[in-house]
């Protein structure tokens, strides 16, 4: 209160929460161990041993840092919302680097960090050939960070039940506006947690029903619910070669984009709430005209392919661009140049916030549009005031701020990495599809790192600054880059 | 527990973000965005539109509400969304008001006809507290617990006091008839144990019963003076309550500023003395006799003019002086000066709320404000956590204390062995943040 000064960062707080994440994180691991046990294949020493190394650390963590303070303000909370992906994916790749694919530091980096992003490129050259408790890590891991490692653990965690958690959430989180479905965090948690294992159990039921391993239903559904986009197959969903299971995971990714907190009024009986969402009806539009023009490209020209295949191909790899999933369902380099660029533009879009997608989030791009209208409106009326609504509520000013800082340094991200990949001896073509890509946790390639490519062609260093655009664009930008500024530290 | 409030204003504001860390789940309506983007950050959910309005009360969920406080600065618009509210579901209702007539009892039923459980009126409770400072004006906080029975006193220690230098323990050992419950030092509330020292210029928090205060005034070196003449800066509102309730007991002058004003209050008040004038100029005061004056009251809206100008009054030899401050930073710096007391609306507003809370049924519980603490009396409850063993095996946690209880009407002072039953009345300090974990204990 009085003479107060500005609060030492607490780091015994932020190590020791870090340590309860890893306990999670250790937790998590139970599921590829037991997986490997009962396939008896090549990872299960390596699970264990990863097992133990995160367990170890995190309970030492835990219960050896006793923090004087309990209290958590902002920058603890960016800290530690940062710091605990950074972690997380640290000790998540431990298992590719211990067993096979014995994946280096740099390529294991990226494979975890790809994961948890739910971007979902890969560096595995050989995907079929891998153990399956690797393979079904790697879902996992997407579906951890598909919702978020922090807001889970809201939901569970008791302590976090505070300001401090909120700042956690708003750290995580950092959308336009806030969508809070109940007044205390913890319930928000839980109600967003809920939507998530809802919808994850219905899409393993509903694949379950197809022509379709467990093991691939199960390692299926945690990445397309989560708009992760990791596969058992190299060949992607075109491995099962099934309309049913295509439509499953179309379905399921689509509404993996949309605003949980959305689909949890919906479930609750108001049926309007879709209608009158202004962000969704741009979304399903988007979809099917961005479908629906590469449709028609594929009828005009002489592509082969089945009549069905022509309208769900295109439709498949639509929403698994704009959810920035990252599956494949055909191979779309062969649709010509017009198909291509428009996917390669819907890696820029994202779908709604409050969902498990990356990239710019159409929320923004709604929001913008509007903007622009509005000028256009004003050159013929000068004098007009209007205000700008996006789901019938007035937004307020400082949000156009917001936007735009987004925007640019969005924009500037994008630059850095195609410099950066440019210098490692890389096309700018295909630095910027690999720098698009990664900011937006897309995960689908175009070229060097597309169909007949592989992300393990990038140099390691590109792989590490394509992981700093991975992480940097799951925690909307902000939460990560603050920490680099100036203004953060100082005094 | 669910809570409502409508309205975002200072006392809104204010219990919004003090029920949050009591875990309680909030959701605040105001019609002002700007007003619910400073609360984002807390751990409550903001809902914008009028506070009587359908739509937004339903969109807030008004209907499994377990408690609805309306405190916009319109009482009709309060009654009105209170009204709804009650109509909608809302289990219990408060409406702040602003008009004294509404406190009668014969319009009770009235209100609860309605659809508003209970009224606040802060301006009114501000002067009730002012009339006991007059009345006990060696003392910093007085309040009456369980009928009157146990009295639970604040006072500031000077170098004349006869405790400082003692430590608790020795204390214990020497007198049964009061029990040191809190000290504030510093800008800080403690919970004192035994090894604890008492310090020059600490506000020791005393609960004893009506016999033994003034072995208490004594121990503290305090003297009580006769007020006769009373003079009041700012003609508020609350200066106008706070007249209306002690016109016949003492000699009233208030110094207001604005002239129109002066003819309101002179209309109002015909046996006060106005003066129209400047509070903070030395000539006014120095004209209207200050050095005759026993008591100096601070009423103006802005708390800095009210702090200096209890501090110029104590330079003229007043003996008691009451500013009130409502910037809630302010209140600790206030108490390390030299004034008397001081009011504060929003903490009695809340410590109403407070009661409310702790008590579902009837008026039993008794909730005071200090600005880091609440004082609480309690009724214990059939198979309450806090009657399974003596006080001493509780457990209690360290930001609360027993104050001491009434049994049959009869005072006891609590001590280690002490085993607490159902049905008595007991008197709990707790720090704030403290009040939802008493309230697990006796309910």
């Amino acid at each position: 209160m009085v003479g107060q000064q500005r609060a030492k960062i607490n780091y015994p707080l932020i190590l020791r929460i870090v340590g309860w994440f890893l306990m999670i994180e250790s937790a998590f691991m139970s599921i590829p161990l037991i997986t490997a046990y009962i396939y008896n294949d090549a990872s299960l020493k390596a699970f264990a041993i990863s097992l133990l190394i995160t367990l170890g650390l995190g309970t030492l963590m835990t219960f050896g840092i006793r923090p004087d303070k309990r209290t958590m303000g902002k920058r603890e909370a960016i800290i530690v919302t940062s710091s605990v992906w950074v972690a997380f994916a640290l000790f998540g790749m431990l298992p590719f680097m211990i067993g096979e694919p014995y994946l280096d530091f740099s390529q294991a980096f990226f494979e975890s960090v790809s994961g948890i992003t739910t971007t979902g490129a890969s560096v595995l050259r050989d995907i079929d050939g891998a153990p399956h408790g690797i393979l079904i890590w790697r879902s996992l891991l997407q579906w951890i960070g598909g919702l978020g490692i922090i807001i889970f653990s809201l939901a569970i965690l008791p302590m976090l039940n505070y300001e401090g958690g909120l700042n956690l959430f708003n750290a995580e989180q950092s959308v336009i506006t806030q969508d809070k479905l109940s007044p205390r965090i913890n319930q928000t948690a839980k109600s967003l947690s809920m939507v998530y294992i809802s919808l994850t159990v219905i899409c393993f039921l509903l694949l379950s029903l197809g022509d379709i391993s467990l093991f691939d239903s199960i390692c299926h559904t945690f990445s397309a619910v989560s708009t992760g986009g990791y596969s058992t197959h190299g060949a992607s969903v075109m491995a099962f070669d099934s309309v049913y299971i295509k439509c499953v995971i179309l379905v399921f990714m689509f509404l993996g984009g949309t605003n949980f907190a959305l689909i949890f009024k919906v479930a609750h009986g108001d049926f309007h709430a879709f209608r009158d969402n202004d962000i969704f009806r741009w979304y399903l539009a988007i979809v099917l005209i961005a479908a629906g023009l590469i449709s028609i490209s594929l009828f005009a020209t002489n592509y082969e392919a089945s009549f069905i295949d022509k309208i769900i191909d295109p439709l498949f790899i639509v929403v698994s661009t704009i959810t920035t999933t990252g599956y494949a369902s055909a191979n779309y380099e062969l649709w010509g140049t017009g198909a291509l660029a428009i996917i390669i533009v819907l890696f820029f879009f994202g779908a709604c916030k409050g969902s498990t997608t990356g990239a710019f989030k159409l929320d923004r791009i709604v929001y913008l549009m509007k903007i622009v209208g509005n000028e256009f409106y004003h050159i013929l009326h000068p004098n007009n005031v209007r205000s700008i609504r996006v789901n019938d509520v007035p937004m307020p000013n400082d949000v156009l701020g917001k936007v735009a800082s987004f925007l640019v340094v969005y924009m500037l991200l994008i630059a850095s990495g195609v410099i950066v990949l440019c210098f490692t001896g890389i096309d700018p073509f295909n630095s910027l599809i690999a720098s698009l890509s990664a900011v937006g946790n897309v995960g689908l390639g175009v070229g060097l790192t597309g169909f007949e490519g592989s992300w393990a062609n990038i140099p390691d260093l590109g792989l590490y600054m394509l992981s700093f655009l991975m992480i940097a664009g799951r925690l909307e930008l902000f939460s990560l880059l603050i920490i680099f500024s100036r203004i953060f530290w100082n005094k | 527990m669910k809570i409502v409030i409508a309205g975002a204003g200072e006392v809104g504001t204010h219990l919004a973000k003090l029920l949050s860390n009591e875990e309680q789940d909030i959701i605040i309506i105001d019609n002002d965005e700007s007003k619910l983007m400073s609360l984002d950050s807390y751990n409550l959910m903001t809902c914008c539109g009028s506070p009587t309005s359908f739509k937004i009360l339903n969109k807030a969920g008004v209907a499994n509400t377990d408690l609805f406080i309306a405190v916009t600065p319109y009482e009709t618009r309060n009654i009105t969304s209170c009204a709804l509210a009650k109509k909608l579901g809302a289990k219990r209702t408060v409406a702040r008001i602003d008009n004294y007539e509404f406190l009668k009892k014969e319009y009770g039923v009235f209100f609860k006809e309605f659809g508003v459980d209970h009224l606040i009126y802060p301006e009114y409770l501000a002067a009730e507290e002012m009339t006991i400072a007059l009345r006990r004006n060696w003392v910093r906080n007085w309040f009456e617990l369980c009928n009157g029975l146990l009295i639970v006193i604040g006072v500031k220690l000077r170098n004349n006091a006869k405790l400082i230098g003692m430590h608790l323990k020795e204390l214990a050992s020497l007198s049964s008839y009061f029990h040191i419950c809190a000290i504030k030092r510093n800008h800080e509330t403690i919970i004192p144990r035994g090894d604890d020292l008492i310090q020059q210029n600490d506000i020791i928090y005393f609960a004893t019963t009506k016999d033994y205060v003034d072995n208490i005034r004594d121990l503290c070196g305090k003297e009580e003076v006769e007020v006769e003449r009373v003079m009041i800066m700012g003609g508020s509102r609350i200066a106008v309550q706070l007249a209306k309730m002690n016109e016949s007991k003492y000699k009233i002058k208030i110094i207001e500023s604005s002239l129109e004003r002066c003819h309101e209050l002179a209309q109002k008040l015909p046996n006060c003395n106005i003066i129209h004038g400047d509070g903070r100029d030395m000539d006014i005061l120095q004209d209207e006799g200050i050095q005759e004056y026993d008591a100096f009251i601070a009423l103006t809206d802005s708390s800095e003019t009210n702090i200096l100008g209890c501090l110029t009054a104590k330079e003229f030899h007043v003996k008691k002086t009451i500013a009130e401050v409502e910037t809630i930073q302010f209140i600790s710096e206030a108490e390390g000066l030299n004034i008397g007391t001081i009011i504060n609306k929003k903490l009695l507003a809340s410590s109403k709320i407070f009661q409310i809370l702790l008590d579902n049924d009837s008026s039993n519980a008794k909730c005071l404000a200090l600005a880091d603490a609440e004082v609480a009396e309690l009724v214990v409850k059939e198979g309450a956590k806090i009657t399974r063993s003596e006080v001493k095996n509780l457990k209690l946690s360290h930001d609360m204390t027993i104050a001491g209880l009434t049994r049959n009407g009869e005072v006891m002072v609590v001590s280690g062995n002490t085993r607490i039953q159902a049905g008595d009345h007991v008197v709990v300090f707790c720090l704030n943040g403290a009040i939802h974990k008493v309230e697990r204990l006796f309910n």
